[in-house]
């Protein structure tokens, strides 16, 4: 188990290299960390800012452009300051000292609001772990029991109802399903009922107390949990049948083991397995995958950290945050890997 | 399918043969029929269908068919019908510059339809070439190919969207030149989504490669594209037919998840998307009605281009839908 361990650990640290670099290159390619000073008229605020951020170095010389008679003249600013032009560094050399500069822990801090970005990231993390954590805890539950109660009562009506709700659920909008959770969760609760208050609260998660919080969270959670419990539901759904199906349960059976021991020592136990590893990918998807539903209800996470560095072209902040929500993936993974091996000896082997 | 499975007799024919010859007493269906036969059994499937050329002709047709031009003149009379709630005159109501919330809903289809249709097409006709050659060749190739497709799901596609459609759709780009929104939209998503396509693709092939009907193509002296073309992709069409199906809802909501965000298209350009993030602040108003019926449209696009992939799943390969 160590070894195989120590293997998938060792086989993810190339791909994190790649993705850093093809992430670095998108970056680039798609933001221009100069955008905000477009404005600006002095040639040579942009070649300070240009030289500080690192896409230029010294040495720095006098602009000579060719004048209307043919001379040599040194171009000079708006104040009449001589133009200054500085050595291009190339994209390889900016990725390396970008790289030196995550291992020191000395990225440049965000052009928004001048916080260190690691701050920034951590505060944000915060939000979306809670986010997550609530959401994936309701989401498998309710998928794990739907999915469970379809396979062992199959063409059940409920199994009917299921699957046509997984359906509408997988064929539905994230971002409109949040609208509609404000809409009539939050809006048309309170009014039809005269209330001071919204049943359930539609901004941030700020709260005092358990139910107030819970208040908070719920049509957060629940536009979460429409983007996942669909796709876990049915693949719960599939396993659980794939084991029902099994000698080893017509064994069970026959040794005379009460319904709920069957379904539930003997089924679920294998039945969970290929879910656990997907839900490990999927939750390593969603630190950068929330974008929507933080954005719609305003919840200071990963989500709305790049929503709005991305509007005022941050791109101290993006860079980073790319970097971090493609680790997470990489990181959830390997766990899944790791607990595919850990829960299925078959697989450690092969 | 216990209607199929009572005529063991029916013989593959490949051929699509126009009428059902009597050989012996024996009915033989083509492929073709066999697979039409199981389609329209699958009753969603087939409403869906419909629904959704509804939906097509309605938008191509979409100056005929709206009731009202897409860009009214905002004069005085507009302007004292804004916020009207849905009635008569204006069935889906009309929004805050007193604009027919209907025609908008049928002329952003356009758009949304558009974005789906080309996308599946553009990233199906690449997956299925990426796949074909990576899947029958195999070696290093093969390994890039996987590898890249691994990169490609690191990291969150709506933020690759957001911060290529802000940062490219006002650049200079080398080859393209400046290129419009739109177009700029399908490229993005034909790229986010060719990988998918490329992987069933090669997976199907890894398998039959190995078939006999191969080795005897290639005996024959057909060439690797031949056997490729003629033999191995008629034999996989269905999966193909159900991830481009998957695809066109995919890319559906991912535009107007963008578009929504602020990110995508902008107005003039209306999608269901810039719909919605124009309704966005209706909400818990009397005129929340404006967010409804762009979203109900998203849905119930979705929802066919859903029932008409599991449809066509069903009906290409019986066996797949006992689950």
């Amino acid at each position: 188990m160590v070894t195989f361990v120590i293997r998938r650990v060792a086989l993810s640290i190339p791909v994190l290299l790649v993705a850093s670099v093809l992430v670095f290159l998108f970056v680039r390619a798609t933001t221009d960390p100069l955008a905000r000073l477009a404005q600006v008229n002095d040639p040579n605020a942009k070649t300070r800012l240009a030289l500080q951020i690192g896409l230029q170095e010294e040495p720095c010389r006098p602009v000579v452009t060719t004048g209307p008679d043919g001379n040599a003249i040194e171009a000079k600013t708006p104040g009449g300051q001589p133009v200054l032009g500085c050595k291009k560094v190339p994209v390889a050399t900016q990725y390396a000292r970008y790289m030196g500069d995550l291992a020191r822990r000395e990225l440049p801090a965000s052009q928004l609001t001048g916080r260190p970005v690691s701050q920034e990231l951590r505060q944000a993390l915060g939000s979306t772990i809670q986010l997550i954590f609530w959401g994936v805890l309701v989401a498998a539950a309710i998928a794990i029991a739907c999915g469970v109660y379809s396979a062992v009562r199959q063409y059940s009506l409920l199994d009917y109802a299921f699957t046509g709700l997984t359906f509408v659920a997988l064929a539905m909008p994230p971002f409109w399903f949040g609208l509609m959770a404000i809409q009539f969760g939050s809006v048309y609760l309170r009014d039809r009922f005269n209330l001071d208050d919204p049943l359930f609260y539609s901004i941030g998660i700020e709260s005092d107390g358990p139910l107030s919080y819970a208040r908070h969270l719920a049509l957060p959670v629940a536009t979460l949990g429409v983007q996942i419990i669909a796709s876990w539901t049915r693949f719960q759904r599939s396993s659980m049948l794939d084991v029902m199906n099994a000698d080893y349960i017509r064994t069970a059976k026959a040794k005379g083991l009460s319904r709920a021991k069957v379904v539930l020592k003997h089924g679920l136990r294998n039945g969970l397995i290929p879910l656990v590893t997907v839900m490990a990918i999927d939750i390593g998807s969603l630190f950068g995958g929330l974008i929507i539903t933080e954005q719609i209800f305003s919840i200071p996470g990963m989500g709305r950290l790049f929503f709005t560095s991305l509007q005022n072209g941050d791109v101290n902040v993006l860079l980073p945050w790319l970097l971090l929500s493609a680790t997470f993936v990489i990181l959830f993974n390997l766990l899944a890997d790791v607990l595919y091996g850990a829960l299925d000896p078959r697989i450690r082997v092969s | 399918m216990t209607q199929l499975e009572t005529q063991p007799a029916s013989i593959e024919t490949g051929a699509t043969a126009e009428a059902a010859p009597d050989i012996g007493g024996l009915a033989v269906r083509s492929q073709w029929r066999l697979f039409l036969r199981r389609f329209l059994r699958h009753r969603p499937a087939v409403l869906a269908l419909l629904v959704l050329l509804g939906l097509y002709v309605a938008v191509l047709f979409a100056k005929q068919i709206s009731p009202y031009p897409i860009t009214p003149e905002l004069n005085a009379e507009t302007l004292a019908d804004s916020y009207k709630p849905p009635n008569a005159k204006h069935w889906f109501g009309t929004d805050e510059n007193g604009r027919d919330v209907l025609t908008r809903v049928i002329h952003a289809g356009r758009v949304s339809l558009n974005v789906g249709l080309f996308v599946a097409l553009i990233s199906g006709v690449v997956g299925v070439a990426i796949g074909s050659i990576a899947g029958f060749f195999g070696g290093v190739l093969d390994q890039v190919l996987m590898r890249t497709t691994d990169l490609f799901l690191l990291v969150p596609s709506v933020a690759i969207l957001s911060m290529s459609q802000q940062g490219l759709s006002t650049k200079e780009l080398p080859v393209f030149g400046r290129i419009s929104p739109t177009v700029l939209m399908i490229l993005i998503l034909s790229l986010l989504f060719w990988m998918q396509m490329a992987r069933v693709v090669r997976g199907l092939i890894l398998s039959l490669k190995e078939k006999e009907f191969v080795d005897a193509a290639r005996a024959s002296g057909a060439s690797s594209f031949r056997i490729i073309t003629r033999h191995i992709l008629p034999n996989i069409i269905g999966p193909i037919a159900v991830n481009i199906t998957l695809v066109v809802g995919l890319a559906i909501v991912a535009e107007s998840t963008v578009s929504f965000l602020g990110f995508g298209l902008k107005p003039p350009a209306v999608s269901w998307g810039t719909m919605l993030n124009n309704g966005e602040s209706t909400i818990g108003t009397p005129n929340a009605y404006l967010i409804y019926f762009p979203g109900l449209a998203l849905l119930l696009t979705v929802l066919c281009v859903n029932f008409l992939g599991d449809g066509l799943r069903d009906a290409f390969d019986p066996q797949s839908g006992k689950n």
